[in-house]
């Protein structure tokens, strides 16, 4: 299975994050050099395992020499090999001195050329999926590197536009991991026979493939219908991001425990192929928020639209 | 791909809705209550004709079966509205939704005006006799033997589940025709009136109340019912039957999608009257219903979308399966989380409404009773796994 994460932080991370936040001079140069083989990536997680922007563990603040950067973001995808890294960076004060947003934001998303920066790579559980923690203390950037394509108002909402995009790939990744771990559980419980019979034949074993396939339609359907929202524009896009997130990371809970334990003694090997598929999916599942997180956001906004309708209906 | 329906059959959905504006029976008009599903009070019956006779009820059927010739996604977006103000087109759910399509699909020209025109004009109503206590699951071990005698078929056995049938006109029965051929290849379907004599028909109450009569045992004691009640070809029944559960499950999911969109707005009402809408446990498995709903709804739409391109579709088995254990799931976390408000019998999930079957106008507990229907009627919920295993998945039988 090769290496996808130079793909996967360049074209589902980086690349909306400056389409969204970037003027026209930025996203020619930056997208171009992505069109042109470049590879880069998007750096905000925090040590926590946060994955807001509000919380970014990376702050700014203006000097003569032009924008400092502090602070560690960690398990950024690609991290200690990418071209370029976009950073999103908290405006507050907490890297010295009073908020310091050249135009009143909350927070600036700069792009740092990968050199500049003290990149540490992860072991990860997950060999094929390339991890680092990236150090961005006393990096100077200029101010045309600052994403200033957006109104500052709207940056937080730039922002989280691509993040959801970040989502969608993510989530569309675990999805099709899941479904190669179930289509190699259906060859091979097809092929397995024990008791004179293919396994497949109990119906312990075709319930639990009934489950996966299910767990899996669900997720898949709400990744589409999240990319949907992206390609139209539909409001419905926040909440949708989320589902498919969540989804996602429910369907490779259940089809990593149910792929092996089918798969049975084979299963536990290094020799058999069917954990780097679940793995994958596991990975995925770390970073960007796991199931439960987006199940706090789905849960917080549907309540809210719910009480509206009713108390709408009710008038 | 697309978010929204063209304007095209948007401007039916429209029509549709202006239509209901003008014609729904008020509160007022609906206040004696059906009993049974097929007991239909005399409002009720006359909101049916209405329908009917507007090209409303069936709106894909021709206009002399109550239709319109609607194609699929006006069929379709009649459903939606129908659904979203919680409309129940007809009181005797079985027979509009099952036992007429069958007899339009099977029927001569004779049966279909002297069947299914009534049943659709509410002017009859039909319970639907395929289970049996020894054929459940596997409905075609059936054992009610029907013999031909001269012009009559004569039956003999017993039914059971026949929701409705002690008030209903005629039952649609699933008879043993040739007791000799395979289990598939011996069955017949007769129309059989209730008054029919050797007809005895035992309602008994449901896990819900004793008082709650709906389904029934049928006994069949040398009844004679004319030759030309015989719905399909001699044997042919086992095609009917598959006919008749296609219809039943055609469109079944958009029940189970609004459902549980109803759900979530019912509960988070109650939720915020309760104020719990902040504990984050509640809005854990809250987010799970809310992903079940889209992903229903979104699943749902793609059948819809494979059905109107020609493309078979084998999803109607999953969308059966994971709408009812959704609900199932939504309705047994509802109870728990709302912990003694849900001893209240008399607290109504999402108020009163009186368009719709009463079972729709219930508290928190006997909706999760009632969501068993969902998992074990028209095939188990095990059934459907199954099914889907072999015919979707590809596993050995």
């Amino acid at each position: 299975m090769a290496d996808p994460t130079g793909f996967v932080a360049t074209t589902t991370q980086f690349a909306p994050l400056v389409a969204a936040c970037g003027n026209d001079a930025q996203r020619a140069r930056l997208l171009g050099a992505v069109a042109n083989g470049g590879t880069a990536t998007i750096a905000l997680g925090a040590p926590s395992g946060r994955w807001n922007a509000e919380t970014s563990p990376v702050s700014t603040r203006r000097t003569d020499a032009g924008w400092v950067l502090e602070g560690t973001a960690c398990f950024v995808l690609d991290g200690d090999r990418a071209d370029e890294i976009a950073v999103i960076a908290r405006t507050d004060g907490s890297a010295g001195g009073s908020a310091s947003s050249a135009d009143g934001g909350d927070i600036d998303v700069f792009v740092v050329p990968g050199t500049a920066v003290t990149a540490t790579r992860i072991e990860t559980m997950d060999p094929t999926m390339h991890l680092a923690d990236v150090c961005f203390d006393g990096v100077v950037v200029d101010e045309d590197r600052r994403l200033n394509g957006v109104d500052p108002s709207q940056r937080l909402a730039a922002v989280g536009r691509a993040n959801d995009e970040a989502l969608t790939g993510l989530a569309a990744m675990m999805v099709g991991a899941c479904q190669r771990a179930l289509d190699m559980v259906v060859d091979y419980v097809s092929q397995r026979h024990q008791f004179g019979v293919p396994v497949g034949s109990f119906q312990a074993v075709k319930h639990k493939a009934v489950d996966m396939h299910l767990a899996i339609e669900r997720a898949r359907a709400l990744a589409y219908f999240e990319a949907l929202t992206i390609a139209e524009d539909d409001d419905r896009r926040p909440l949708a991001a989320a589902m498919a997130k969540a989804a996602a990371g429910e369907a490779q809970r259940l089809v990593f425990q149910d792929s092996i334990q089918l798969f049975g003694g084979i299963g536990f090997t290094w020799e058999n192929d069917i954990h780097l598929y679940v793995r994958r999916a596991k990975a995925l599942e770390l970073i960007f928020g796991g199931a439960a997180d987006h199940r706090a956001v789905v849960g917080g906004l549907v309540m809210a639209a719910a009480f509206e309708t009713s108390t709408g209906a009710a008038r | 791909m697309k978010l929204t329906f063209d304007d095209a059959i948007e401007s039916v959905r429209a029509e549709f809705s202006a239509w209901l504006d003008a014609n729904l029976p008020t509160a007022q008009m609906a206040a004696q209550r059906p009993r049974s599903t097929a007991d239909v009070p005399a409002w009720s019956r006359a909101w049916q004709q209405t329908m009917f006779d507007a090209g409303w009820l069936v709106p894909g059927n021709p206009p002399e079966f109550g239709g319109r010739n609607a194609s699929l996604l006006e069929q379709f977006v009649v459903l939606e509205e129908m659904g979203r103000r919680n409309i129940a087109p007809s009181m005797n759910p079985q027979a509009l939704g099952i036992i007429a399509p069958s007899i339009l699909s099977f029927g001569t020209p004779e049966q279909r005006q002297r069947w299914a025109v009534p049943i659709l004009r509410a002017e009859m109503t039909a319970a639907l006799g395929m289970s049996e206590p020894n054929a459940g699951s596997d409905l075609a071990s059936l054992r009610t033997t029907a013999v031909r005698d001269g012009d009559d078929f004569v039956l003999n056995g017993q039914k059971v589940w026949t929701s409705g049938a002690h008030d209903a006109d005629v039952i649609l029965t699933f008879v043993r025709t040739d007791p000799d051929a395979p289990k598939h290849k011996g069955i017949s379907v007769l129309l059989v009136p209730t008054d029919t004599p050797g007809v005895e028909r035992r309602p008994f109450g449901s896990i819900i109340s004793p008082d709650d009569l709906d389904f029934n045992e049928v006994f069949f004691d040398d009844a004679r019912v004319p030759a030309e009640n015989l719905l399909g070809p001699l044997n042919g029944g086992w095609g009917v039957a598959n006919g008749s559960l296609g219809h039943e499950r055609a469109m079944l999911w958009l029940e189970y999608s609004q459902r549980l969109d109803d759900f979530l707005v019912s509960f988070g009402r109650a939720a915020h009257d309760a104020d719990m809408a902040d504990d984050a446990r509640l809005l854990d498995w809250y987010a799970s219903v809310a992903i079940d709903a889209q992903a229903m709804t979104l699943l749902g739409y793609r059948t819809l979308a494979k059905t109107r391109r020609g493309v078979e579709s084998t999803e109607q088995s999953i969308l059966k399966m994971f709408g009812s254990e959704a609900i199932q799931n939504a309705s047994v976390a509802a109870v728990e989380q709302l912990g003694p408000l849900a001893l209240d019998q008399t607290r109504l999930v999402g108020g009163y409404n009186h368009m719709q079957m009463d079972a729709y106008n219930a508290g928190w507990f006997e909706r999760y009773l009632r969501s068993f229907a969902g998992t074990i009627a028209g095939g188990t919920s095990e059934i459907q796994r199954n099914i889907v295993a072999e015919r979707v998945l590809g596993l050995p039988r």
